[in-house]
Protein backbone atom coordinates (compact mmCIF):
# COMPACT_ATOMS: atom_id res chain seq x y z
CA UNK A 1 0.00 0.00 0.00
CA UNK A 2 1.68 3.21 -1.06
CA UNK A 3 1.59 5.88 2.40
CA UNK A 4 -0.47 8.13 2.11
CA UNK A 5 2.39 10.98 1.96
CA UNK A 6 3.47 10.13 -1.72
CA UNK A 7 0.06 10.10 -2.84
CA UNK A 8 -0.01 12.06 -5.99
CA UNK A 9 -3.26 14.02 -7.95
CA UNK A 10 -3.29 10.98 -9.92
CA UNK A 11 -3.75 8.65 -7.06
CA UNK A 12 -6.55 11.15 -5.50
CA UNK A 13 -8.72 11.04 -9.14
CA UNK A 14 -8.37 7.58 -9.52
CA UNK A 15 -9.08 6.59 -6.03
CA UNK A 16 -11.53 8.90 -4.97
CA UNK A 17 -12.91 11.12 -7.83
CA UNK A 18 -13.79 8.35 -9.84
CA UNK A 19 -14.65 5.55 -7.66
CA UNK A 20 -16.63 7.30 -5.45
CA UNK A 21 -18.84 9.24 -8.46
CA UNK A 22 -18.24 12.19 -7.04
CA UNK A 23 -19.73 15.55 -8.52
CA UNK A 24 -17.88 18.24 -9.38
CA UNK A 25 -19.48 21.90 -8.49
CA UNK A 26 -17.59 25.74 -9.43
CA UNK A 27 -15.35 27.58 -7.54
CA UNK A 28 -15.72 31.03 -8.70
CA UNK A 29 -12.51 32.30 -6.77
CA UNK A 30 -10.35 29.13 -5.86
CA UNK A 31 -7.99 27.42 -8.00
CA UNK A 32 -8.87 24.16 -6.88
CA UNK A 33 -11.37 21.83 -8.10
CA UNK A 34 -14.25 21.18 -5.68
CA UNK A 35 -16.41 18.00 -5.47
CA UNK A 36 -19.84 16.77 -3.70
CA UNK A 37 -20.32 13.59 -2.55
CA UNK A 38 -24.09 12.73 -2.54
CA UNK A 39 -25.85 10.55 -0.43
CA UNK A 40 -29.35 9.61 -1.34
CA UNK A 41 -29.45 12.28 -4.18
CA UNK A 42 -28.23 15.09 -1.46
CA UNK A 43 -24.95 16.69 -0.93
CA UNK A 44 -23.40 15.21 1.54
CA UNK A 45 -19.71 15.95 1.86
CA UNK A 46 -17.56 19.03 0.24
CA UNK A 47 -14.41 18.06 -1.18
CA UNK A 48 -11.36 20.31 -2.38
CA UNK A 49 -8.74 18.50 -4.75
CA UNK A 50 -5.62 19.59 -5.98
CA UNK A 51 -5.49 20.42 -9.64
CA UNK A 52 -4.81 17.92 -12.17
CA UNK A 53 -2.06 19.78 -13.80
CA UNK A 54 0.03 18.36 -10.41
CA UNK A 55 -0.02 15.00 -12.13
CA UNK A 56 2.23 12.91 -10.60
CA UNK A 57 3.65 14.97 -8.02
CA UNK A 58 3.46 14.61 -4.57
CA UNK A 59 0.69 16.62 -2.55
CA UNK A 60 1.10 18.71 0.78
CA UNK A 61 0.87 16.70 4.11
CA UNK A 62 -1.33 19.65 5.30
CA UNK A 63 -3.61 19.31 1.99
CA UNK A 64 -3.91 15.25 2.37
CA UNK A 65 -5.15 15.89 5.72
CA UNK A 66 -7.83 18.14 4.50
CA UNK A 67 -8.75 15.76 1.90
CA UNK A 68 -8.78 12.92 4.48
CA UNK A 69 -11.00 14.94 6.71
CA UNK A 70 -13.43 16.26 4.39
CA UNK A 71 -14.26 12.05 3.35
CA UNK A 72 -13.93 11.27 7.66
CA UNK A 73 -11.79 9.27 7.08
CA UNK A 74 -8.94 7.52 9.77
CA UNK A 75 -5.13 7.40 7.85
CA UNK A 76 -5.40 3.95 7.74
CA UNK A 77 -8.98 4.04 5.77
CA UNK A 78 -7.62 7.01 3.48
CA UNK A 79 -4.82 5.01 2.38
CA UNK A 80 -7.25 2.15 1.69
CA UNK A 81 -9.78 3.75 0.22
CA UNK A 82 -7.06 5.28 -2.42
CA UNK A 83 -5.44 2.08 -2.84
CA UNK A 84 -8.44 0.51 -3.96
CA UNK A 85 -9.14 -1.76 -0.66
CA UNK A 86 -11.85 0.02 0.54
CA UNK A 87 -14.90 -0.01 -2.05
CA UNK A 88 -17.66 2.57 -3.17
CA UNK A 89 -20.15 0.35 -0.78
CA UNK A 90 -17.78 0.07 1.90
CA UNK A 91 -17.24 3.85 1.95
CA UNK A 92 -20.72 4.72 1.66
CA UNK A 93 -21.44 2.54 4.80
CA UNK A 94 -18.92 4.26 6.92
CA UNK A 95 -20.65 7.63 5.95
CA UNK A 96 -23.85 6.74 6.74
CA UNK A 97 -22.71 5.68 9.89
CA UNK A 98 -20.49 8.51 10.52
CA UNK A 99 -22.95 11.13 9.63
CA UNK A 100 -25.47 9.85 11.85
CA UNK A 101 -23.49 9.93 14.85
CA UNK B 1 -0.72 19.46 21.65
CA UNK B 2 -2.60 16.90 24.06
CA UNK B 3 -2.91 14.73 20.90
CA UNK B 4 0.83 14.53 20.37
CA UNK B 5 1.47 13.85 24.20
CA UNK B 6 -1.14 11.03 24.27
CA UNK B 7 0.98 9.67 20.83
CA UNK B 8 4.65 10.25 22.70
CA UNK B 9 2.81 8.19 25.75
CA UNK B 10 1.56 5.55 23.53
CA UNK B 11 5.42 5.13 21.79
CA UNK B 12 6.99 5.60 25.13
CA UNK B 13 4.83 2.81 26.31
CA UNK B 14 5.77 0.59 23.68
CA UNK B 15 9.27 0.94 23.78
CA UNK B 16 9.32 0.29 27.72
CA UNK B 17 6.91 -2.66 26.94
CA UNK B 18 9.70 -3.66 24.90
CA UNK B 19 12.35 -3.08 27.33
CA UNK B 20 10.46 -4.98 29.60
CA UNK B 21 9.83 -8.01 27.43
CA UNK B 22 12.88 -8.04 26.31
CA UNK B 23 13.98 -8.47 30.11
CA UNK B 24 11.88 -10.96 31.24
CA UNK B 25 11.94 -13.11 28.04
CA UNK B 26 15.53 -13.89 27.58
CA UNK B 27 17.61 -15.03 30.20
CA UNK B 28 21.44 -13.96 30.47
CA UNK B 29 23.42 -15.73 29.06
CA UNK B 30 26.99 -16.41 30.45
CA UNK B 31 29.01 -16.37 27.41
CA UNK B 32 32.49 -17.01 29.21
CA UNK B 33 31.24 -19.90 31.16
CA UNK B 34 32.78 -23.46 30.71
CA UNK B 35 29.86 -25.07 30.09
CA UNK B 36 28.19 -23.01 27.92
CA UNK B 37 29.01 -24.48 24.55
CA UNK B 38 27.55 -27.41 26.29
CA UNK B 39 24.26 -25.98 27.22
CA UNK B 40 23.62 -23.93 23.94
CA UNK B 41 23.97 -25.51 20.70
CA UNK B 42 24.64 -23.76 17.80
CA UNK B 43 21.21 -23.88 16.61
CA UNK B 44 19.56 -22.70 20.14
CA UNK B 45 21.79 -19.46 20.01
CA UNK B 46 20.90 -18.75 16.30
CA UNK B 47 17.48 -19.18 17.43
CA UNK B 48 17.87 -16.38 20.08
CA UNK B 49 20.11 -14.23 18.04
CA UNK B 50 17.05 -14.22 15.29
CA UNK B 51 14.89 -13.44 18.29
CA UNK B 52 16.74 -10.27 19.21
CA UNK B 53 17.40 -9.31 15.97
CA UNK B 54 13.97 -9.74 15.31
CA UNK B 55 13.10 -6.78 18.61
CA UNK B 56 15.72 -4.73 18.02
CA UNK B 57 14.31 -4.27 14.03
CA UNK B 58 10.35 -3.92 15.94
CA UNK B 59 12.93 -1.16 18.24
CA UNK B 60 14.08 0.64 15.21
CA UNK B 61 10.96 0.84 13.68
CA UNK B 62 8.79 2.38 16.48
CA UNK B 63 11.35 4.90 16.65
CA UNK B 64 11.07 5.90 13.51
CA UNK B 65 7.45 5.90 13.57
CA UNK B 66 7.47 8.17 17.09
CA UNK B 67 10.07 10.44 14.79
CA UNK B 68 7.69 10.16 11.86
CA UNK B 69 4.90 11.33 13.88
CA UNK B 70 6.62 14.04 15.11
CA UNK B 71 7.57 15.40 12.63
CA UNK B 72 3.63 15.25 10.98
CA UNK B 73 2.44 17.26 13.74
CA UNK B 74 1.96 20.58 12.65
CA UNK B 75 2.64 23.84 14.12
CA UNK B 76 -0.74 25.11 15.03
CA UNK B 77 -1.98 28.55 16.74
CA UNK B 78 -5.47 30.57 16.62
CA UNK B 79 -5.60 33.90 15.23
CA UNK B 80 -8.88 36.12 14.38
CA UNK B 81 -10.46 37.32 10.75
CA UNK B 82 -12.49 40.73 10.75
CA UNK B 83 -12.80 40.56 6.38
CA UNK B 84 -13.20 38.54 3.73
CA UNK B 85 -11.60 40.81 0.96
CA UNK B 86 -14.59 41.16 -0.74
CA UNK B 87 -16.08 44.59 -0.69
CA UNK B 88 -19.52 42.92 -1.70
CA UNK B 89 -19.74 41.19 1.65
CA UNK B 90 -19.45 42.00 5.27
CA UNK B 91 -18.68 39.62 8.08
CA UNK B 92 -20.85 40.46 10.75
CA UNK B 93 -18.49 39.43 13.45
CA UNK B 94 -14.75 38.72 13.95
CA UNK B 95 -14.00 34.96 13.47
CA UNK B 96 -11.47 32.25 14.88
CA UNK B 97 -9.24 30.76 12.29
CA UNK B 98 -6.82 27.48 12.92
CA UNK B 99 -3.14 27.94 11.34
CA UNK B 100 -1.27 24.87 10.81
CA UNK B 101 2.21 25.11 9.62
CA UNK B 102 3.53 21.43 8.65
CA UNK B 103 7.11 20.39 8.64
CA UNK B 104 7.26 20.29 4.30
CA UNK B 105 6.47 24.15 4.35
CA UNK B 106 2.85 24.17 3.63
CA UNK B 107 0.68 26.62 6.03
CA UNK B 108 -2.95 25.88 5.75
CA UNK B 109 -5.90 28.18 6.96
CA UNK B 110 -8.87 26.69 8.41
CA UNK B 111 -12.53 26.88 9.51
CA UNK B 112 -13.38 23.77 11.00
CA UNK B 113 -16.92 24.44 11.76
CA UNK B 114 -17.49 24.77 8.18
CA UNK B 115 -14.93 22.59 7.06
CA UNK B 116 -13.09 24.97 4.68
CA UNK B 117 -9.59 25.42 3.90
CA UNK B 118 -6.96 27.72 2.14
CA UNK B 119 -3.39 26.78 1.44
CA UNK B 120 -0.37 28.51 1.40
CA UNK B 121 3.45 29.35 2.10
CA UNK B 122 2.91 32.07 3.89
CA UNK B 123 0.35 32.73 6.41
CA UNK B 124 -1.52 35.39 5.13
CA UNK B 125 -1.36 33.81 1.57
CA UNK B 126 -3.27 30.77 2.98
CA UNK B 127 -5.31 33.05 5.38
CA UNK B 128 -6.72 34.69 1.97
CA UNK B 129 -7.13 31.43 -0.33
CA UNK B 130 -9.66 30.75 3.28
CA UNK B 131 -11.85 34.04 2.85
CA UNK B 132 -11.69 32.99 -0.63
CA UNK B 133 -12.52 29.48 0.08
CA UNK B 134 -15.32 30.39 2.91
CA UNK B 135 -17.29 33.13 0.03
CA UNK B 136 -17.37 30.23 -2.71
CA UNK B 137 -19.17 28.04 0.04
CA UNK B 138 -21.31 31.05 1.32
CA UNK B 139 -22.06 31.54 -2.44
CA UNK B 140 -22.60 27.98 -3.44
CA UNK B 141 -25.18 27.23 -0.63
CA UNK B 142 -26.78 30.12 -0.72
CA UNK B 143 -27.70 29.80 -4.49
CA UNK B 144 -28.79 25.65 -4.15
CA UNK B 145 -31.67 24.29 -2.96
CA UNK B 146 -32.16 23.27 0.12
CA UNK B 147 -33.71 20.27 -0.73
CA UNK B 148 -30.53 18.92 -2.27
CA UNK B 149 -28.66 19.50 0.54
CA UNK B 150 -27.70 16.98 3.11
CA UNK B 151 -27.14 17.29 7.16
CA UNK B 152 -23.47 18.95 7.23
CA UNK B 153 -24.12 21.51 4.37
CA UNK B 154 -27.33 22.79 5.79
CA UNK B 155 -25.82 22.98 8.94
CA UNK B 156 -22.77 24.95 7.18
CA UNK B 157 -25.13 27.37 6.00
CA UNK B 158 -26.92 28.16 8.96
CA UNK B 159 -23.01 28.82 10.62
CA UNK B 160 -22.50 31.09 7.36
CA UNK B 161 -25.49 32.81 7.35
CA UNK B 162 -25.09 34.33 10.93
CA UNK B 163 -21.39 35.92 9.70
CA UNK B 164 -21.97 36.92 6.68
CA UNK B 165 -24.26 39.26 4.82
CA UNK B 166 -23.96 39.87 1.15
CA UNK B 167 -24.10 43.92 0.41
Amino acid sequence: MKPWKNLTANDLYKGIVRKLSLEPTKSKRGREPIYWYLLDGKKALRISMPNLHGGSGSITTGYLKQIRMALKLKTREFEELVDCVLKAEGFEAKIRDRLDN
Amino acid sequence: MSKNRGKITSVQQDIEDFEVTSQTEFPHIDFTGEDFVGKHAEGTIQSEISQLTERVETLTNLTGQFYTEINEQPAKWVTQIYDLGDESYILKEPILILIEEYSDDSIIARFPEVEVFGEGVTDSEAISNLKNSILDLYDELTETDSDTLGKLPKMWLRILDRIITKV
